[in-house]
């Protein structure tokens, strides 16, 4: 194998990874937001991946990676930023939140991940993870992204966030949570409602309170402590977007 | 019917503004109270009889006892029900 390796930091976590020089090359593009110098200290984990191995393949391995050996709490969520808040939305994987990342991006909030919120178990700040957005035919539509590079139906292509908008690495705590569910119809609505109204969904979507669940639960009502809590309802990303930038700024 | 309400050992308790989050860790679930359900929670630490809490509830509402007996039994008989509390007098005379 030719090329070696870069190291990068994602969720607290040093990651050197082996690969030929073609997908490393891809890599270091992929992940340039989490590139770290390597300076020669231990690397928590090092993933090696064979020659051929698709690019997609392997930024699903180190999302995984990094989700499972992360010393933060890590909940399943999209998080973006502008100048005065940080807002998530948990939910599960198919609930949409890499097209409402996207579209959010669009209306001018700066992007921190599409996949995880990262909360650290002391602090409550969350560290950003941003990983290319994968966004499927339907989230490309609703996106307005170029349709002569529209992927075809079922199947995923990483895309460049800087692409749809800023970039936020910094470390900040966040400000309000978003219970969002599509309907099949109707308007967006976003109304705040009590912080105790997340407290369940936010630990249904852990990747990890198992590790240390009281600890996990005391820091989630931290969290939900600093936070506005709002619920959602919208048929269409673009428009919930909208809505959330003019209510939530 | 529980006469003597005490919080399961090992339940995470936590304040949310008005509401108390409940987390038990050996079931992994959670579950928040309204104001009404934290008022009664924050009354049960397992020497407090229900009669005491109703006393207790209605003189801090300012209502009559009989006004709110039957949601403060519900309250409480549904955090039995969920494993959040247990009576503090099952066995007491007993033979």
């Amino acid at each position: 194998m030719q090329g070696g390796g870069l190291t990068i930091r994602a969720l607290g976590i040093r990651i050197l990874i082996r690969a030929d020089a073609e997908l490393s090359r891809r890599l270091r593009y992929a992940w340039r937001d989490l590139l770290q110098m390597d300076d020669g200290g231990p690397h928590t984990i090092e993933l090696r991946f064979d020659a051929g191995v698709a690019v997609e393949h392997a930024l699903a391995t180190l999302t995984a990676t990094a989700v499972a050996a992360t010393p933060h709490l890590a909940f399943h969520a999209a998080v973006v930023s502008s100048a005065g808040a940080v807002v998530a939305v948990p939910g599960q994987s198919g609930m949409g939140k890499t097209t409402l990342s996207g579209a959010l991006l669009r209306v001018g909030y700066a992007y921190r991940s599409d996949e995880v919120l990262a909360v650290d178990r002391t602090s409550t700040q969350t560290v950003a993870f941003p990983r290319p957005l994968a966004l499927t035919s339907e989230a490309w539509g609703v996106l307005a992204l170029d349709a002569n590079t529209r992927p075809t139906a079922g199947t995923e292509v990483h895309v460049d966030p800087r692409l749809l908008g800023g970039v936020d690495g910094t470390a900040r705590p966040v400000t309000d949570v978003i219970l969002a569910a599509r309907s099949d119809q109707g308007p967006a609505r976003l109304e705040q409602c009590e912080p105790g109204a997340a407290a369940v969904p936010l630990l249904r979507s852990s990747f990890n309170h198992y590790s240390d669940p009281a600890n996990s639960f005391h820091t989630t009502v931290a969290l939900l402590r600093a936070c506005r809590v709002w619920r959602a309802s919208y048929s269409n990303a673009a428009d919930l977007a909208v809505l959330v930038r003019q209510t939530i700024g | 019917m529980i006469r003597c309400p005490s919080p399961l050992p090992g339940v995470v308790v936590e304040d949310l503004e008005r509401d108390v989050c409940l987390y038990r860790v050996d079931t992994d679930e959670v579950l928040v109270l309204n104001q009404s359900g934290s008022d009664v929670w924050r009354l049960v630490d397992g020497s407090t009889p229900v009669e005491l809490i109703i006393e207790r509830l209605a003189l801090a509402y300012q209502v009559d006892q009989e006004t709110i007996r039957a949601d403060v039994v519900a309250v409480i008989e549904d955090l039995g029900g969920k494993g959040f509390l247990v009576d503090a007098a099952a066995g007491e005379g007993s033979p």
